[in-house]
């Protein structure tokens, strides 16, 4: 645990730094008009072209806050004694109805997150419609099962992975000699669903760390408060 | 069409505001971030319309339906003795009673409070099962032997809260409670 504290500390340290460094070569472009951007980034929906292109700076910092109001929410609700009875609801109808939503919106939300740069959505609205379908199961399932099926560690240590992978993603340009948060990967065809650069993969990535996120304050808010 | 869900928004927004139950503002404001989401739609914004869809009517909902109900109840006995814990006009009142009842506040739980009499004797407890209590108080000496339940010392010397031994988990929380921030404070 010290030690993953202290890599994260040295591995933000060196993102600033960095940042600071190539401060000067930041570029703060702003395209003409809508042609100009898709032609910028390749992205057909102008919204993502926007907050994953041009102010991908902006997005990694909401992401950051993001993970600290899950960190906050575990800490201070785990002040609270846990529910010793979980009263879930355990009707035939309800249980069938959930699972197959459940489904239906993680597919439906991972869609949202990898077509963002060609349709409407993105990874933070796409991560939410799938943990809503996590929240419908969550009421119908004991405890028990809700903890071995999302574990916690694993999902802190999933989420703390691909922060670390978009802080890369947003460093890596610094090698090939560009300034950061520059689009590394060629543009593609707009409209394709591959294209846009490294826009759809942020997407992605930060669609599933929204996943993870939302189902676990929506875990811990039913472990320490319970459902209905 | 975007004016009437403007003014929709507006009706929805003064009924939470001046809903008394909780539960109803809520609802409310369901109602508003849906109102407000097919007006993002209508006005050509869809992105934000999705985000608020997902976030505004379901996700906040659902945390704030959780967030607002108790957990349970602590049924407690007080012998009526000011300024321990009394009865006022206006519901109850002592330094034991606000004690429990920063302690309920603390941990989301409702306190079911009975008046008894006088002491219970042994044979109540052990026999009588509408002596059933989670916590007996009431400026109760710590000395006083009550079957089945444990004295917890707060920090008015000699004086206890009686907490029922089976209920680990009341005793265990109220224990550090009483000992961590109540006494610093005093």
């Amino acid at each position: 645990m010290k030690n993953i504290r202290l890599i994260s500390v040295l591995l933000f340290g060196i993102f600033i730094s960095m940042l600071l460094v190539s401060a000067e070569t930041i570029s703060y472009v702003q395209p003409d008009n809508v042609t100009g951007a898709v032609k910028d980034t390749g992205a057909i929906n102008v919204i993502a072209a926007y907050y994953l292109g041009y102010r991908l700076f902006d997005t990694l910092f909401e992401i950051l806050v993001f993970t600290v109001a899950v960190q906050g929410v575990v800490y201070l609700l785990g002040h609270i004694p846990t529910l010793e009875q979980h009263k879930p609801m355990r009707e035939k109808a309800i249980i069938i109805y959930t699972d197959l939503i459940f489904g239906a919106s993680l597919i439906t939300g991972m869609y949202i997150a990898v077509a963002g740069h060609i349709s409407a959505g993105g990874g933070f609205v796409g991560g939410i419609v799938g943990a809503t379908g996590a929240v419908l199961v969550f009421l119908t399932m004991p405890m028990e099962d809700i903890e071995n099926e999302f574990n916690h560690k694993y999902m802190a240590i999933w989420e703390a992975v691909i922060l670390i992978t978009i802080f890369i993603l947003a460093l890596i340009p610094i090698l090939k000699g560009m300034s950061p948060m520059e689009n590394f990967l060629p543009l593609g065809t707009p409209g394709h669903i591959i294209s846009g650069g490294i826009i759809p993969i942020v997407d992605t990535l930060i669609g599933i760390k929204v996943l993870i996120g939302a189902v676990t304050i929506a875990q811990t808010f039913i472990k320490h408060r319970g459902v209905f | 069409m975007e004016v009437t869900l403007g003014f929709m928004g507006i009706i929805f927004a003064i009924g939470v505001v001046l809903s008394h139950n909780p539960m109803r503002a809520v609802i409310f404001m369901g109602a508003f971030s849906i109102t407000m989401a097919t007006y993002y739609y209508a006005m050509g914004a869809p992105d934000v319309a999705m985000a608020e869809a997902t976030l505004g009517a379901v996700f906040t909902t659902f945390i704030y339906v959780v967030a607002m109900k108790h957990r349970g109840s602590i049924k407690v006995a007080y012998i009526r003795k000011e300024p321990f814990f009394f009865k006022t006009n206006n519901g109850f009142a002592g330094s034991e009673y606000h004690l429990l009842k920063r302690f309920a506040d603390k941990n989301a739980m409702h306190l079911e409070i009975t008046r008894i009499a006088e002491i219970p004797s042994h044979k109540d407890l052990q026999t009588d099962r509408s002596f059933q209590f989670d916590i007996i108080c009431g400026g109760l000496k710590d000395s006083l032997s009550l079957p089945g339940y444990t004295p917890l010392p707060y920090h008015l010397r000699g004086f206890a809260i009686y907490v029922k031994t089976d209920s680990e988990d009341i005793y265990e929380s109220l224990e550090d409670f009483l000992v961590g921030d109540v006494n610093e404070e005093y």
